[in-house]
């Protein structure tokens, strides 16, 4: 585990950490990159964007209109909301109750 | 005698509440009589406030902020942005802060007042935490708050805040509100000054000159036998997976520089997802209290974890990584 922040104090304060490094994101990156060796195996990273993308499959699946009177899932509510109006921003208060509350239902 | 009450402050109130070198000035604010030359406490704060680029303060006025409120009416150059509750003000300056990496600025009156902000305080201090160099968000606030008879905001807001005096006299001024704009500026987060209400009308100290409190920047990196060290690490792995947070603001390009030669899945935070999940090949979703399942797996099969300004708060995830 390797843990970089612009704060000290901030590392290892979740998890051990092996290698703590001081610094912003950016200025570390770009000292760190001449020193590493350039990876071709990608088998992990491969791995790990199909599983996203099956996830994010299964996800955009509920965001989907279902027939019969069901109440409205949530993610539907949003994506046509997203759909029709992209470029504007909504806000709303939201709480634990909101959020994880029964869906709405329109009357 | 109801329009009495409305007043910023009667010179009564003020014969009372200070001593006689600081009354004179009172009179001078009361409306119809006139100015005079020296600045105000409240006018100076509005001049170094001004000068270190403050374009609005969010707040309800009334009571005893209306010396500072005055002041700022006077002067015309920040803009009050009216709100209907102090909480929805520290809110709103906190987005502020948070989308310029500016100070922004909150003023509420005594009692109730400045209670009100305090839930918008703790949220503004808490998410400042990890930060890139480029667009920092700078969660910083200066709260004129003013003392009431039974409540003492010093201690109310100890724990919303880096910072958190009582300016209880005009000399003690020109410090504490430096403090205060560098301390919220330098850690990000809120410092609060505490002002009697009497103290805005007083004169201010002839030694203040006004000066701007501005944000800095600074190239901060690990020395190179850290860098060695990481790099060591890094090489040896066959599966590393990135954990990015909102200290990745502002360094896209790097990130995913990185994320190519490491060919890295990279796994986001909430607070890093503006920053993180756009135009990234290597994205493999969000982790945490409301991510999901991609996210937990990419650092579950990793042998190397590299954890990128983020303070991953629901780390038990990373539990078996680390052993």
């Amino acid at each position: 585990m390797i843990q970089v922040d612009i704060r000290g104090e901030q590392i290892g304060r979740r998890v051990p950490v092996e290698v703590a490094l001081v610094g912003t994101v950016r200025d570390t990156i770009n000292a760190l990159l001449p020193l590493l060796a350039m990876k071709n195996d990608s088998e992990h990273l491969d791995r790990m964007t199909a599983h996203y993308r099956r996830a994010r499959a299964r996800l955009d699946r509920l965001a989907t209109e279902r027939s019969g009177g069901s109440p409205l899932h949530p993610q539907f509510v949003a994506a046509t909301i997203d759909r029709l109006a992209p470029t504007t921003r909504f806000s709303s208060p939201t709480s634990a109750r909101q959020r994880y509350g029964p869906p709405a239902t329109f009357t | 005698m109801p329009l009495a009450w409305q007043l910023p402050c009667t010179p009564r109130q003020a014969n009372r509440c200070l001593p006689a070198k600081y009354n004179k000035n009172c009179k001078g604010r009361m409306p119809g009589w006139p100015d005079i030359a020296m600045p105000t406490v409240a006018d100076n704060i509005v001049a170094t406030l001004k000068a270190s680029g403050v374009r609005r303060i969010y707040g309800l006025p009334g009571d005893s902020l209306n010396g500072f409120t005055d002041a700022l009416r006077r002067s015309g150059d920040i803009d009050w942005e009216h709100v209907r509750h102090e909480e929805a003000a520290a809110f709103a300056a906190a987005a502020e802060a948070a989308i310029t990496g500016e100070l922004a600025v909150v003023a509420a009156s005594c009692g109730p007042g400045n209670l009100h902000l305090i839930n918008g305080l703790f949220d503004a201090n808490r998410s400042r935490c990890p930060c890139s160099p480029s667009r920092r968000t700078f969660r910083g606030r200066k709260s004129a708050a003013a003392t009431s008879r039974k409540l003492t905001p010093k201690t109310s807001f100890e724990n919303a805040a880096f910072y958190c005096e009582l300016a209880s006299i005009p000399e003690q001024f020109p410090q504490i509100l430096e403090i205060a704009m560098r301390t919220a500026l330098e850690r990000r987060g809120v410092a609060v000054v505490v002002v009697p209400g009497e103290v805005f009308l007083a004169e201010s100290s002839a030694g203040w000159k006004v000066r701007p409190v501005l944000r800095t920047e600074s190239v901060l990196r690990p020395d190179d036998r850290s860098l060695t060290a990481a790099a060591d690490v890094l090489n040896q792995s066959s599966r590393v997976t990135i954990m990015a947070g909102a200290g990745c603001a502002g360094t896209h390009g790097e990130l995913v520089k990185i994320a190519a030669a490491l060919k890295a899945p990279v796994v986001h935070a909430l607070r890093g997802k503006e920053f993180v999940e756009y135009d990234n090949p290597y994205d493999v979703g969000m982790t945490g209290l409301i991510g999901f399942s991609s996210g937990y797996r990419a650092m579950e099969h990793c042998d190397a974890l590299l954890m990128l300004g983020t303070d991953f708060r629901t780390a038990r995830s990373t539990q078996k990584v680390s052993q």
